[in-house]
């Protein structure tokens, strides 16, 4: 491994201050770009055509990037078919076409493990008793690795006595919750799920049943798009867990199939920081430089993860703001931001469209 | 019993209304008259009243309308007239065909109202499904086709015409084509794909436009030694072109060809024209949508990613150019909103030979000549590229239409040898 990534990944997370991560991630990323040009031709040649005057970034925010969306168009990876081991895919909300994303065993090992770095930050080494927020048959078929099955799959790790909390018909199984949540009477437990899922099938119905999670952490992910469409705010959200629950200790994490692993924590601030070996720029959608902190733009996220694929720097279609570097309240490290929502869908005009396709 | 939308309503939306049946407009249709005469004083005299009203204040002055209201104009109807006598002598006779089913598309606004009026002029009854998407621009042009249809001397229009807003439904779609003498399909492949699912009555007849792609053709030389003035008119035009509808319109050019000598550095020519366009987009105000830019960047990218020696150059978010080593690696496929390809020809009609196809629609010029374009289109020979036409015309509508003269379409001939 990288000596570099590895020290990134062995320092306590978020201890890094900026300008000492700037340095670090800028030599990362070099090498990164400079492995990709030489493993995938596709990729050469993009940043051959869009930065003919090199691809060596003096800062973070010239290190070429690519629209999230040629994951879906383009069979990128670095590494030789007979070493991919295995192909994460999502559909993403664009189009029907999923992304896939090749890793290596190298890669796959990368991502178990910063995600680890990451979560044991927060929730200490000891594995928790761990209720899932869904049911089984998500992660059942181990060749399709959904971005939901693959999310749940990864976190499963950092439990024990693990709990489907839902059958395949979403509807909870309040006998074997409540057995279970019996069986660890007084332990510390681990809630993991999908935002919304979480919200509609497990915590909605189960509102009026007097359970009681105050000693759990609930570690959820998947955006708030559904939940907003039913103005169900993060505020109306963490005051109905803690008046209903006494759930208090709650995790949002951002992050995407494209690249797993290097994950976007939600601090006990309300902030979503970027671990030690990842960075997310936010980019003025008309210059595409980097916006002043508290303006809004474009997500890019960065990570020194994916060697199998050249994912390391990638424009999300997410609208965010950073909110401050190296000043958050909770005492971490680097910067801190905030999702607004995804990026508007084109509304191109045109002849071909009379039958109104349902997109 | 329930009422269809009638001509009164003309464009009135039965989509959320529960009183919309459809087999009783059905039923009003077929018992109304099939039929006046083409080129009928009253069809003659309700182009030259609708023109009148866009042209007016009171349409407003939104240059689509005034497109519309100019080419419905007295003197431009007398040479659809004259170009419609010149079919008929003492053995022919051109009657209508009947009834007419068109089907507009949603996004080039204007369009329904040149498809009727040709069908109109024919002397044909029409029903014409508008699209269900409700712009300004639209809804104004609707509100001033009612106004006019409306007047008591177009009674007899108003009694064979419907302009209406009908559920997307098989049973719709279904019930209009089995009435319908000629159907109209507009809308791409999608669409045609469709309404091909739904048979006319034997004798009636399709009149289809599924997607097509255009391109411009622009002599490198007449860009550099074009006067300031000159070059600034041709990058408005190249923006009337393509920017009108987003790129999106199946006239707008998405692919460049450079025409140059052998051995001519392209380079400053080029640049002088892209910078003129940006400049010209400024003029006009004009922004991409950021979901648009963000597309035209994967677009880009993935077109650069197939081959080696492409150039991306992300002007701004309004214009990307990708610049192809060869036209071998071209796709037609574009999200539009301003991403065109270009490629530098040192033998045109070698090059639009070995690229044109049956999708390729307009070729719009700039520094090619009338000869030239005879020459290119005999060379081609109705594999593709069914219009010619100056830059900054792409988007003129005219009877002559993807190949179909839109005028003899709508009506047939009678032989008269007694």
């Amino acid at each position: 491994m990288d000596p570099g990534l590895e020290q990134l990944m062995a320092t306590e997370q978020y201890s890094v201050d900026a300008p000492t991560k700037d340095a670090a991630l800028v030599a990362g990323m070099n090498q990164l770009t400079a492995h990709h040009r030489a493993h995938c031709p596709e990729y050469a040649r993009i940043v051959e055509a869009a930065y003919p005057g090199g691809s060596e970034a003096a800062r973070l925010a010239d290190v070429p990037y690519l629209p999230v969306s040629l994951f879906k168009s383009l069979d990128l990876k670095s590494v030789a078919d007979r070493d991919v081991f295995k192909v994460m895919t999502s559909s993403g909300t664009t189009s029907h076409v999923p992304s896939r994303i090749a890793l290596d065993v190298e890669t796959a090992r990368l991502q178990t493990r910063a995600l680890s770095t990451i979560v044991t930050h927060y929730l200490g080494r000891s594995r928790l008793p761990m209720l899932i927020l869904d049911h089984p048959d998500v992660v059942r078929d181990r060749h399709s690795f959904s971005a939901r099955g693959a999310g749940i799959l990864g976190m499963l790790s950092f439990g024990r006595d693990h709990l489907y909390a839902l059958d395949p018909d979403m509807a909870v199984d309040r006998a074997a919750v409540r057995a279970w949540l019996k069986r660890h009477a007084g332990d510390d437990l681990l809630l993991f799920g999908f935002t919304f899922m979480a919200w509609e099938y497990f915590f909605e119905p189960l509102a009026g049943d007097g359970i009681d999670l105050s000693r759990a952490t609930l570690i959820h992910t998947g955006g708030w798009k559904k939940l907003a469409d039913r103005a169900i705010s993060t505020d109306a959200f963490r005051s109905r867990l803690a008046g209903d629950f006494d759930l208090t200790r709650i995790h949002n994490f951002y992050g995407m199939v494209e690249q797993v692993g290097s994950v976007f924590f939600e601090c006990p601030a309300g902030h979503f920081h970027p671990p030690n070996f990842a960075d997310v720029i936010v980019r003025d959608p008309r210059s595409w430089e980097p916006s002043a902190t508290g303006d809004a733009g474009v997500v890019e996220v960065m990570s020194l993860l994916p060697r199998s694929y050249p994912g390391h720097a990638i424009l999300t279609e997410d609208l965010g703001v950073v909110d401050g570097i190296d000043d958050c309240p909770c005492g971490r490290k680097g910067k801190r931001f905030h999702v607004i929502g995804r990026v508007p869908k084109a509304e191109i005009r045109g002849c071909s469209d009379t039958h109104e396709r349902a997109a | 019993m329930n009422a269809p939308p009638d001509v009164a309503a003309a464009v009135e939306s039965a989509v959320s209304s529960d009183r919309w049946d459809i087999s009783s407009f059905v039923a009003t249709v077929t018992a109304a008259r099939a039929a006046g005469c083409a080129f009928g004083d009253a069809e003659v005299r309700f182009c030259t009243s609708l023109a009148a009203a866009l042209l007016g204040s009171g349409a407003g002055r939104n240059p689509q309308l005034v497109s519309l209201g100019y080419w419905l104009r007295p003197a431009s109807v007398e040479r659809m007239r004259d170009r419609f006598a010149r079919l008929e002598d003492r053995g022919t006779l051109v009657v209508p065909r009947g009834r007419v089913f068109q089907v507009a598309p949603a996004n080039v606004d204007t369009l329904f109202a040149y498809s009727w009026v040709l069908g109109l002029l024919g002397g044909n009854a029409s029903v014409v499904r508008v699209s269900n998407r409700t712009t300004e621009l639209t809804d104004t042009l609707l509100a001033a086709i009612r106004d006019v249809l409306d007047r008591p001397e177009f009674a007899e229009l108003r009694g064979r015409n419907w302009l209406v807003r009908t559920p997307h439904d098989d049973a719709t779609a279904a019930a209009l084509s089995s009435i319908a003498d000629v159907r109209v399909v507009w809308g791409g492949d999608a669409t045609v794909e469709y309404f091909r699912r739904f048979p006319l009555p034997p004798r009636g007849r399709d009149i289809v436009f599924p997607n097509r792609h255009s391109l411009a053709i622009i002599d490198a030389a007449a860009i550099a030694r074009a006067t300031d003035e000159e070059l600034a008119g041709a990058a408005d035009a190249f923006f009337n072109d393509a920017y009108w509808f987003d790129q999106g319109a199946c006239s707008s050019p998405r692919l460049v060809l450079w025409r140059a000598a052998d051995g001519d550095d392209t380079a400053p020519a080029r640049h002088r024209f892209k910078a003129a366009v940006g400049a010209a987009i400024g003029r006009r105000a004009y922004e991409a949508q950021l979901g648009a830019a963000i597309n035209k960047m994967a677009f880009g990218l993935r077109a650069a990613a197939r081959v080696p020696g492409v150039v991306y150059e992300r002007l701004s978010n309004e214009a990307t150019w990708i610049e192809l080593p060869d036209l071998a690696a071209y796709d037609r496929d574009n999200c539009g909103g301003g991403l065109f390809f270009e490629f530098v020809s040192r033998d045109v009609p070698a090059d639009l030979a070995a690229l044109v196809g049956p999708e390729d629609q307009t070729a719009a010029c700039y520094g090619i000549d009338r000869d030239d374009a005879r020459s290119l289109a005999r060379r081609l020979n109705g594999r593709g590229i069914d219009r010619w036409v100056r830059l900054g015309r792409a988007l003129d509508f005219d009877a002559t239409w993807d190949g179909y003269d839109l005028l003899q379409e709508f009506v047939k001939r009678v032989a008269i040898e007694v």
